[in-house]
C-alpha cells in the first residue's frame, strides 16, 4: 500500500486535532448526550432494527404486504421462529403500535 | 528483648515460632530456613525514610516446589505465623525484599526458577516465579529463539513473576506486563491448588494461550494483593521483529512537554509508536552524566538555572522523548516519516537516532531496554543524591498534555518544600499516562530523611485530591494510597481477604488489604 | 591512646552514681577475636577506591595480616552484573570488602543475596557540598562482633572534620552477655536512652540535644548518662589526616576480626562537633560492605 506523504500529515494532524476536541467523562461524570435514548417514531425503529433483516433477505419482506398491524405487535412481542421478541423495554407499546402502523401502511422500497 | 530471632511476627510468641520455624526446617531442610542477623541482613535493607527496624524479617524460607509451599501455608496457618512473598525480591524504590511489617517471614521463591515451557511458535513462556529476566535471556539467545521479553528497568536480576504481580512496566511493545499475562498457578492460603481460566480444565493446551476461560476472570485479584502465592505464571513474548529503531526527542522548555504528549498520545493510540512513551525529565537522566555536587552548593533542591546549565553542558534536553518503532524495514521508514513529521512540526524538536548518538550512556541504555535487553544504567539515578533513599512516586492521569505542567508543577512545589529535586519523567501509555517521580533522597542525613517521608506523604495527599491515583507504592506508604480508593474498595478487598485467607497469613498488609 | 582494660574499669567504677541506681554495673563481654578468612577487597570505582584501599592496607600491617587480595572493577555494577555473580560464585568461604556507589551497592546487594551471603556490615559514608556539613556514617552491623562504629569513631575524632556516626545492630547480645557495657573516649559524654531496645549517643562537643538532632533521633525521655570512661581495644596506633582512609582502616581491621567493645545496646550513634569545624572541600560518597560469601 503506497500512501502519499500529504495524507500521511493529514492524518496525523487529524488525529491531533480530533483528539484535543474529544470531552471525557471524568470524575465528575459528564454526560454527551443530554437524558436517556429514545426512538422518534415508528419508520427510525424499521430503519434501524428491522429492517436490518427484514430488508437484507434474512427475514420475508414485511411493507407493502399490508399486514394486520395487530399480527406485527404479536410477532414483535413474541418472536417467530428465529426472529427474537422485542420486550417493552426496547420498544415501548406506545412505539409498538406506530411501528406496526408504519409497517403495515408503507409500501415497498422496490 | 534480646531473642534469639532478630524479629518475631506480631503476636506470635517466640515459643510458638520456635515451633513454626521447627516445622519449616522439617519441610525445606535446615540451610532453607535463615534466622541468623547475618543472613537476614540483605532482606532487610530498604530505600524508604523510614526505620529498617520497622521492616525486619524474622526469618526468610526457601521453597523450591508447590508441595513445600502447600505445607508451609498449613504451618503457618497452624501457628499464625504471616509470610511475605517474594519471587526475586527487586521491588527497588518500593520496598526492597523486605516485608510490609516487622517479624514477618520473608517466602523467598528465587530458588523457584525453572523455566517450565517456551513456545516459540505461540510466543509464550510458563515460568516459576524465581525465574529472572536474565535466565529467559540466555535462554533465548542459547537456543537461538526468535524472542523478545519485555523488562522493567532492574532487568536482569528481576523476573516475569513478581514485576507482572505488581503490576509493573516495560518498554517494548508489550511494556504493559498484566495485558501480557496469561494463566497462572496459585497456592491458595488454605493449601489448594488454583489454575486460572483455561488451566482448570487438565488437558487443555490453551493455558497460556487465551487469557479468560469461562466464569470471572479471577488472575487480577492475585496482582498487589495477598490472596494467594502464584506458583506458575505465563506469558506472552514479542515474536523479535526485522528492525528496531530507537529514537530520542530533545526538547529546550519544560512547557514543551504539553506539546510532546499531544503528539505522542493519537501516534501511540493508532500505533504508530507500539511501546509506550517516555519523556524523561533531564533530572531523571542528568547522573548518568552529571554530578549534582558540581550544581548545587548547599541544601535545598537544584534550581531551574542550574538545571539549564546542566543540560547545555550535557547536550540533554530538558525534556528526553524516547520511543522505538518496530517492523519491517518498509514499515519503520514509513512509520519514521510519521513520527517526524508530527514532532517536526512546531521546530522545538531536536531527532536523534543510534546513528547519532555513538556510546551515548541516556540514548544507550533507554535503547537496549525498548529491546527488551538487560541494561541496569538506569539506577544511576541512585547517584544522583546519594545516601540510598528511593521512593517511587507514580500518579496516573489522562494522557493529555494539558495534564502534564500542572502536574509537574506541583510535584515541584511539593519536593522544593522539602528540599528535593524533581527527577521525574511521563510514560504515555495509550489513553493514560504514568507520572512517575523517583524522590531520590540522602537517607544518612536525618533531617533529609524526615522531610523525604513528609513530601512524599504530602504528594500522595495533594496528587490524589485532584484525582490522581497510585497505580503502585511502596511498603512505607500502602495504607495511605490505599485510602485514597476510598471505603468501598477497602471493603471488598478487606471481605476477599477474610474469606481467602481467615488467618490473615498471607502477606498482610500488602496495598493495605489485611 | 592507649589505655588498658583495668583503665576502663576504673571509669566504669567511678560512675558510684549509676551503681547506686540499682542498674548494673558495665562491663566488658569477653570475647576472642575472630579467625580471619581469605579477605578479599573489591573496588567497584568510585573515587574513594584508592583511599580506602590505603586504609585498608594499614590495618592489615597493624593486624599482621598478609594475604588481603584486591580486585577492581573495570566497570561498574550497573554494568558488570554478570562479571559480579561469577566472583560471587567463584568465592565461596572469602570475607568480602566491597567500596561501591550508591546506585552500585543497591544492585550489589541484590546479587549478594540471591547467592545468599552472610552479611557482617554495611556502611553508608558519606560527606557533601550540598547535603550537611558534616561526614555522615550510616551503619548496620549484624552483631557487636562485627561492629564498626566505635573504632570509626575513634579514627575519624583525630581529623578536623565534624561527623556523625550512626550504628544499628540487627541483632542484641543473647541474654547471658547483656552486662552492660559501652564504648567511651576522652572528651565524649555517653548516655543510653531508656526502655527497649536501648540506645547509646556518644557527644562530643556538643550537647546530648543537639547530638540527637544532628543524629535524627527522635526526643525521647530518660536519657541516663553513662559513666565517662575510656576504651582500650579501640586504641588509634595509626593516623590519618583523611576519612576515607580512616573508614577503609575501621572496616578492614574489622572485617579481620579486630576486638572492639561491645556495647550492650540495639543502636549507637556518635556526634562530634569541633569550635572550628571545617566543611569539608571535596565531596565524597560510597557504600562498604562487609560479607562472608
Amino acid at each position: 500500500m503506497k500512501i502519499g506523504r500529504m495524507e500521511f500529515t493529514m492524518l496525523v494532524s487529524g488525529l491531533i486535532l480530533m483528539a484535543s476536541h474529544t470531552g471525557a467523562l471524568g470524575a465528575d461524570q459528564r454526560e454527551v448526550t443530554q437524558g436517556g435514548f429514545a426512538w422518534q417514531d415508528g419508520a427510525e425503529v424499521y430503519t434501524k432494527v428491522c429492517a436490518l433483516c427484514h430488508d437484507t433477505k434474512v427475514g420475508p419482506i414485511l411493507r407493502g404486504r399490508d399486514l394486520d398491524p395487530l399480527y406485527i405487535k404479536l410477532i414483535v412481542r413474541n418472536g417467530s421462529r428465529a426472529m427474537p421478541a422485542f420486550r417493552a423495554a426496547e420498544i415501548d407499546d406506545q412505539l409498538l403500535e406506530k411501528l406496526a402502523e408504519y409497517v403495515s401502511k408503507t409500501g415497498s422500497d422496490k | 528483648m534480646a531473642s534469639k530471632y532478630i524479629a518475631l511476627p506480631k503476636g506470635v510468641s517466640e515459643k510458638s515460632f520456635d515451633a513454626a520455624v521447627k516445622e519449616f526446617r522439617r519441610v525445606l531442610g535446615e540451610a532453607h530456613v535463615l534466622v541468623k542477623a547475618e543472613q537476614l541482613a540483605p532482606y532487610t535493607k530498604t530505600m524508604m525514610p523510614v526505620p529498617d527496624a520497622d521492616h525486619t524479617a524474622s526469618a526468610a524460607i526457601m521453597a523450591t516446589t508447590v508441595e513445600q509451599i502447600q505445607k508451609i501455608v498449613g504451618i503457618c496457618n497452624k501457628y499464625k505465623v504471616p509470610i511475605w512473598t517474594i519471587s526475586t525480591g527487586k521491588n527497588l524504590g518500593y520496598g526492597s525484599a523486605a516485608p510490609a511489617e516487622r517479624g514477618q517471614v520473608v517466602l523467598d521463591l528465587h530458588r523457584m526458577n525453572r523455566i517450565l515451557e517456551v513456545d516459540g511458535d505461540l510466543c509464550y513462556a510458563l515460568v516459576e516465579p524465581g525465574v529472572t529476566y536474565r535466565q529467559l535471556y540466555d535462554y533465548f539467545q542459547e537456543h537461538k529463539l526468535p524472542l523478545w521479553l519485555s523488562v522493567p528497568a532492574p532487568s536482569a536480576i528481576a523476573g516475569p513473576t513478581g514485576n507482572t504481580m505488581d503490576r509493573g512496566v516495560g518498554y517494548t511493545p508489550y511494556g504493559e506486563h498484566f495485558l501480557n499475562a496469561c494463566g497462572m498457578e496459585v497456592v491458595l492460603a488454605n493449601g489448594e491448588i488454583l489454575r486460572t481460566a483455561m488451566g482448570g480444565l487438565s488437558k487443555s493446551n490453551t493455558w497460556q494461550c487465551f487469557k479468560w476461560g469461562y466464569g470471572p476472570y479471577l488472575d487480577g485479584i492475585f496482582t498487589q494483593s495477598n490472596y494467594g502465592i502464584v506458583t506458575k505464571f505465563g506469558f506472552w513474548l514479542q515474536p523479535a521483529p526485522p528492525v528496531c529503531k530507537p529514537f530520542q526527542i530533545q526538547y529546550q522548555n519544560e512547557a514543551d512537554v504539553e506539546e510532546i504528549v499531544e503528539i505522542m498520545r493519537p501516534l501511540r493510540i493508532s500505533g504508530v509508536i507500539p511501546n509506550s512513551g517516555v519523556i524523561a525529565h533531564a533530572l531523571y537522566e542528568a547522573a548518568l552524566k552529571a554530578k549534582r555536587s558540581d550544581y548545587v552548593k548547599g541544601p535545598g533542591s537544584i534550581s531551574d538555572d542550574a538545571v539549564r546549565q546542566l543540560v547545555s553542558d550535557h547536550k540533554m534536553g530538558i525534556w528526553n522523548v524516547y520511543a522505538a518503532l518496530y517492523g519491517t524495514k518498509e514499515q519503520v521508514d514509513v512509520n519514521w516519516k510519521i513520527v517526524t513529521d508530527a514532532f517536526g512540526k512546531s521546530g522545538k524538536a531536536k531527532f536523534l537516532t543510534e546513528e547519532d548518538v555513538g556510546d551515548d550512556p541516556q540514548f544507550g541504555y533507554r535503547a537496549v531496554l525498548m529491546r527488551g535487553g538487560m541494561d541496569m544504567r538506569e539506577f544511576s539515578l541512585y547517584n544522583w543524591r546519594g545516601g540510598g533513599g528511593s521512593l517511587w512516586f507514580a500518579p496516573v492521569s489522562q494522557a493529555r498534555g494539558s495534564e502534564t505542567l500542572k502536574q509537574m508543577k506541583l510535584a515541584k512545589q511539593i519536593l522544593s518544600r522539602h528540599g528535593l529535586d524533581y527527577t521525574g519523567e511521563f510514560i504515555v501509555g495509550l489513553r493514560d499516562m504514568h507520572h512517575i517521580l523517583d524522590m531520590v533522597y540522602d537517607r544518612t542525613d536525618p533531617e533529609m530523611t524526615k522531610a523525604a517521608y513528609q513530601c512524599f506523604d504530602e504528594l500522595i495527599t495533594e496528587f490524589s485530591a485532584l484525582g490522581y491515583g497510585s497505580y503502585r507504592t511502596n511498603t512505607a506508604f500502602m495504607n495511605k494510597v490505599a485510602e485514597t480508593y476510598g471505603p468501598v474498595q477497602r471493603s471488598i478487598n478487606r471481605r476477599l481477604k477474610k474469606a481467602l485467607d481467615p488467618n490473615g497469613i498471607l502477606a498482610p498488609g500488602k496495598s493495605g488489604i489485611r | 591512646m592507649e589505655v588498658d582494660r583495668r583503665s576502663l574499669m576504673k571509669g566504669v567504677l567511678a560512675g558510684g552514681a549509676f551503681l547506686a541506681l540499682g542498674v548494673p554495673s558495665w562491663a566488658f563481654a569477653d570475647r576472642s577475636p575472630q579467625k580471619s578468612k581469605q579477605c578479599v577487597l573489591l573496588l567497584g570505582g568510585t573515587s574513594a577506591d584508592g583511599l580506602f584501599k590505603s586504609g585498608a592496607r594499614a590495618a592489615c600491617a597493624d593486624m599482621a595480616y598478609e594475604g588481603l587480595r584486591t580486585v577492581q572493577l573495570k566497570e561498574g555494577v550497573l554494568t558488570g552484573t554478570d562479571t559480579i555473580t561469577g566472583l560471587l560464585n567463584q568465592s565461596r568461604g572469602a570475607r568480602w570488602i566491597t567500596v561501591l556507589d550508591d546506585a552500585g551497592a543497591v544492585i550489589f546487594l541484590e546479587l549478594a543475596r540471591s547467592v545468599g551471603v552472610r552479611m557482617l556490615s554495611m556502611g553508608v559514608h558519606a560527606c557533601s557540598t550540598d547535603g550537611p556539613s558534616y561526614i555522615r556514617h550510616d551503619l548496620t552491623s549484624t552483631s557487636q562482633d562485627h561492629s564498626v562504629g566505635g573504632l570509626l569513631a575513634s579514627h575519624v575524632l583525630q581529623q578536623s572534620e565534624d561527623f556523625c556516626i550512626t550504628e544499628h545492630f540487627l541483632r542484641e547480645p543473647p541474654a547471658e552477655e547483656r552486662a552492660l557495657t559501652s564504648w567511651g573516649a576522652p572528651g565524649f559524654s555517653s548516655h543510653r536512652s531508656a526502655g527497649p531496645d536501648p540506645i547509646h549517643v556518644h557527644c562530643s562537643g556538643c550537647s546530648l540535644p543537639d547530638g540527637r538532632r544532628l543524629l535524627g533521633l527522635e526526643a525521647t525521655e530518660g536519657w541516663i548518662p553513662i559513666p565517662p570512661q575510656v576504651c582500650t581495644r579501640e586504641s588509634v596506633t595509626w593516623r590519618s589526616e583523611n576519612w576515607v582512609v580512616s573508614v577503609g582502616y575501621a572496616i578492614t581491621a574489622s572485617a579481620l576480626g579486630v576486638d572492639t567493645v561491645p556495647e550492650s545496646c540495639a543502636s549507637r550513634a556518635f556526634a562530634h562537633q569541633s569550635r572550628n569545624g571545617r566543611r569539608a572541600q571535596r565531596a565524597e560518597r560510597f557504600v562498604s560492605f562487609v560479607m562472608d560469601i
